[in-house]
């Protein structure tokens, strides 16, 4: 095996099928991605190499978290944004709905 | 991502029916070739076009020259130790030519 990604014909189980709709904040990340490549920010080809670089541990989140996790380390790749950073924008976005909540 | 100003790669080493096998090597990196393919043996189906290595362009390289790639025609009961289906099935993989090698015969 060349990485946690590379799976193609071991077992899998069953596949659920049934997912439901994509929730905002998955429609949301989709457009940030299109928007960071629409500006020169990456490609699919790097995203596709920081999701096959994830720790098996993160590599098992659910789809669209995994990334989340592959599109921050692009980021900061790019110099763009750190982890802290991220990090202190949710901890004022969370306070800020709290106070309006 | 098609550049018609971008040099061409030279001419395709494969054709239509070529036989070839499926390079076995792990080189570290973003790699367009699954593991299970590897060392495998099957025919050239057709000649997809040539295009930017994404192997390249995974790190911000402009991948040019450009790759020729090609759709390959694998039998299933060559691929898994144990299948189940019908012994006609087919696998189709679009695989790069620097992942091919010649088979001979």
């Amino acid at each position: 095996m060349s990485g946690n990604h590379d799976i193609g014909g071991l077992q899998a189980g069953p596949i659920n099928t049934d997912e439901g709709d994509p929730e905002p904040w998955q429609k949301m990340l989709t457009a940030v991605y299109g928007a960071l490549v629409s500006r020169g920010h990456g490609n699919v080809d790097q995203l596709r190499r920081h999701l096959e670089a994830l720790s098996k541990e993160q590599y098992e989140l659910p789809y669209y978290e995994r990334w989340v996790e592959a599109m921050c380390n692009l980021m900061e790749e790019k110099g763009l944004l750190t982890r802290e950073e991220i990090a202190n924008r949710m901890t004022a976005l969370k306070a800020e709905m709290e106070n309006t909540g | 991502m098609n550049d018609a100003s971008l040099p061409e790669p030279s001419d395709p080493l494969y054709k239509i029916g070529d036989i070839v096998r499926i390079k076995v090597a792990h080189p570290p990196g973003h790699r367009r070739t699954p593991d299970y393919i590897k060392g495998k043996t099957g025919t050239i189906e057709r000649y997809c076009g040539a295009f930017i290595n994404p192997e390249e362009r995974a790190y911000g390289f402009d991948g040019i020259p450009k790759k020729h790639l090609y759709r390959v025609r694998f039998d299933q009961s060559q691929i898994w130790g144990h299948y189940d289906g019908p012994e006609e099935d087919t696998l189709d993989l679009e695989i790069y030519e620097h992942w091919l090698e010649g088979k001979s015969l």
